[in-house]
Parts: C-alpha cells; structure tokens; sequence
C-alpha cells in the first residue's frame, strides 16, 4: 500500500478488522488503547502484525507504548513510512 | 556476512523427544483467562509440552539421540563431536556437551562444544558441526538441540506462558565424498540482547532475593528478574527486518529461485510472526510445514521436531531440498539451504522418565 493513500480513518477501520472489532460501534482515532476491552500485549502484536503487512513498516514495543490512541499509533507508522 | 557453503557434509539422521505431559492453553490459569482462546488463535499455540522436574534438556536429547543411534545402529565411539545447544542447561556448569557424552558413552576422544543460543540454534548448531566436520575430516557427529523453558516462564506472564514448550533433539551429520554443499547465512544484531532474555541469575545479577521478585511490568504480565522475558513487537520488527531478507541472500548465495526449495522449515515462534514471515517470502504455505498449534514453541528443537513430525516419509525417499530458518535470543538468525536423501527421521518420541544424573 502507498503512503499517499493511508489516511487515519482507513488506518482505524484496518485496526478493528485486526482486532476483530474490538468495540461495539467500532473505534474512534482518539481510542485509547488501554481502554479496550482486554487489551494486553497480545493485542498490541497482533495489531503491529497487522499493519506490518498492510503497510510493510512495524513499530517496536517503546513507540506502541508511547502511542496511547489510534491517532498516536497512525503518526507512528506514517512517521516509520516516512523513513 | 556469514554467508558460506561446507562441502562433504551430508545429512543422516533426525530425531526429537518430547515430554509426555501435554497441557492446553485454554485450560490455563491467567487473570485475562477469558481472552485465553483468543490468544491461541492468534498465535496458533494450542498444546504445549511440559517436562516434569526430573526431565532437563539432556533428558530430551539423549533420548532422541539414543533412538537415532539404535535405528542406524551406530556405537556412541563412532562420534568424533558433539554439539550441544541449549539456553536452558541441566546445570550452571558444566556443559550439557559433558553430561551427554556421559549418558551416551561418548569416546574420551570426541570433540564437545556447547552454544549459547536460542530459537536461531538448531541453524547455528548446524553451521558450527558442520564446519567442524570439514575442518577437522572427524567422519560423524551429533548435534543436539534441545530446551525446557517452560522451567524459566513466569506461571503469571500472560505473554510468554502460553507460548513456550519443552523438547530435544539429536541429528547426526556424516562426511561424505559425493553430496550437496550445505548452505548457510547467520547473522546477529547485539543491539537486541534485550529483547528476549533473563536478567537476573548470571554473573551480572547474580542469584538472590531480589531474582524473586515479582512485578507487574504490563497488564497480565507478572514476572521476575529470574524469568525470562520478551518484548513480542521487538521480535517481530527484527524479524521482519532481517529474517526474510538473510532467506533471500542465501538462495541468491546458492544460485537457486525461491521456488527451489522443496520445503521451508521456520522456527515455529508464533503464528504471528511466521505467517508475516512467509507473506514476506511470498511462499505457497503447503510448503511451510508447522507444529505450533500441536507442541508450541520448543525454542531451538522447533525445527528438528517439525522434520519429524511433518517431513518424516519425505527425508526417507529421494534428494528433498530443505530451507531451514531460526531466530530469536540475541537476537540472532540464520537460515540453511541442505538437501536430504535417504534420511532417518522417524517421529517423535515421547518420554515420561529421565536418563541423566
């Protein structure tokens, strides 16, 4: 997938087709992970592995932890595609 | 870059052990315990082995190395080296090299080494015995590779306790005049020792009371300085960064296409990471053999134990072109590009009581 075309509302509705929709309604940008239901270190991975293989960038464990929301995680990842 | 080919080097002979005792993550005792089944999908880890307090990695190995020995009928004298991989030995000291040459009744004369190494292991035990082989012309030699991390898993690390397995292993390489050169790339990034490790118990933070105690370093993850501990998106970023492409550099090093080999054989990790590992490869998955879901992740005895449980009737029959490729501790990787023909690898034993002192 192109840089140009990720925007963070798609980025969301990437992350809750990962998370096998984590959250009736479904997730906002300024979703704060910890406040998932469940949320633990699985469902960081399976959420990095996910967008590893839709964008072909990961993010280590410091960044995941210093993004609290979907929108911190997207400026993460466009940040490591910018790379 | 470790990239390299040992000529006159042939594989014989694979065989694993595994402890009887099965458990099923599903049943499994954690504080999210109601997201448990969740978590074995996502990483494909449905049972797992653990050994009893009696069986230690030697156990496993000579067990699987006895049966190798009896099948082919080969005296113990006849092996000039042996390997021993291990991160989990029986003892601090000595070496898991010197118990299994005891328990095997190895020559006073063989050539033991132990290494240090993790899910990368089983390559690098390959490499090493292999080289040693060529270098010195000792006709056969063991490799044996084995852990029981489940031994050093916090029983309140969500992350880690549903992952890891217990298993050995013993694979015996001969020289011969007329085989295939094996193929290897093994590489390493010191920048990632602490990704998956155990701080305290070593010389550094030797053993004491502070390697007791226990915190609570993120939501269902409860461990202490004694366990080992992993940071899963780090493994994952370093696997995607180097893993495939050290693949890719040794099938251009060997002059083969990435349809040549008949099988890949990946360390089985997590489910998670291989299917990234093998989208990035781009390869057909009825070519990636796995044991995950059945024995979980047994550290470097994965590959040896999913050769025998997968590709045992395969080895058996005619020239069957195997890529091989671990990772893990270090963090390190390494892939192998060897053929197999007419190889013993019959399917793992199963073992309820130890052999060593």
């Amino acid at each position: 997938m192109q840089r140009d075309t990720i925007d963070v509302q798609r980025f969301a509705r990437n992350l809750e087709r990962y998370l096998e929709s984590p959250v009736p309604g479904g997730l906002d940008v300024k979703t704060r992970f910890q406040d998932l239901p469940g949320w633990t270190s699985l469902q960081a991975l399976i959420v990095v592995a996910g967008f590893e293989c839709d964008y072909g960038v990961t993010v280590s464990e410091d960044e995941f932890r210093e993004a609290n929301t979907v929108e911190d995680l997207y400026s993460a990842v466009v940040r490591r595609l910018a790379e | 870059m470790a990239v390299f080919s040992i000529p006159n080097v042939r594989l014989s002979a694979v065989s694993a052990a595994l402890p009887c005792q099965e458990v099923r993550n599903q049943d499994l005792d954690l504080p999210d315990g109601a997201h448990l089944e969740a978590f074995a999908r996502a990483v494909g880890i449905h049972n797992r082995r653990i050994a009893p307090p009696a069986i230690c990695a030697s156990d496993l190995c000579v067990a699987a190395a006895r049966c190798l020995l009896d099948r082919i009928g080969l005296q113990p004298s006849e092996i000039g080296i042996l390997v021993f991989v291990t991160q989990t030995p029986d003892y601090p000291l000595p070496g898991n090299s010197m118990l299994a040459q005891r328990q095997l009744g190895l020559a006073e004369s063989a050539y033991l080494l132990d290494l240090n190494q993790g899910c990368a292991g089983y390559v690098y035990g390959l490499a090493s015995l292999a080289g040693l082989m060529s270098a010195t012309g000792i006709e056969k030699g063991l490799l044996l590779a084995g852990d029981t991390l489940t031994r050093i898993v916090s029983s309140k690390d969500g992350s880690t306790l549903p992952i890891f397995s217990d298993a050995g292993s013993a694979t015996l390489l001969e020289r011969a005049a007329q085989c295939e050169l094996m193929y290897f790339n093994l590489g390493s990034q010191g920048e990632g020792a602490d990704i998956i490790r155990v701080r305290g118990g070593g010389a550094r933070q030797p053993f004491g009371p502070d390697s007791l105690v226990m915190s609570e370093e993120a939501r269902n993850v409860i461990r202490a300085p004694i366990h080992l501990s992993m940071r899963g998106m780090d493994v994952l970023q370093y696997c995607s960064k180097y893993v495939a492409p050290n693949v890719k550099e040794l099938l251009a090093f060997a002059e083969v296409e990435i349809d040549t080999p008949d099988y890949y054989v990946f360390h089985q990790a997590n489910r998670i990471l291989n299917d990234c590992l093998v989208r990035r490869l781009g390869i057909p998955v009825d070519k990636v053999p796995e044991t995950l879901s059945e024995y979980g992740n047994t550290s470097c005895a994965t590959i040896p134990v999913t050769l025998c449980r997968r590709l045992g009737k395969q080895l058996a029959g005619g020239s069957t072109s195997l890529l091989l490729s671990g990772f893990g501790a270090g963090f390190s990787w390494g892939s192998a590009l060897i053929s197999g023909k007419s190889v013993l690898c019959p399917e793992p034993l199963e073992i309820d009581k130890a052999n060593g002192r």
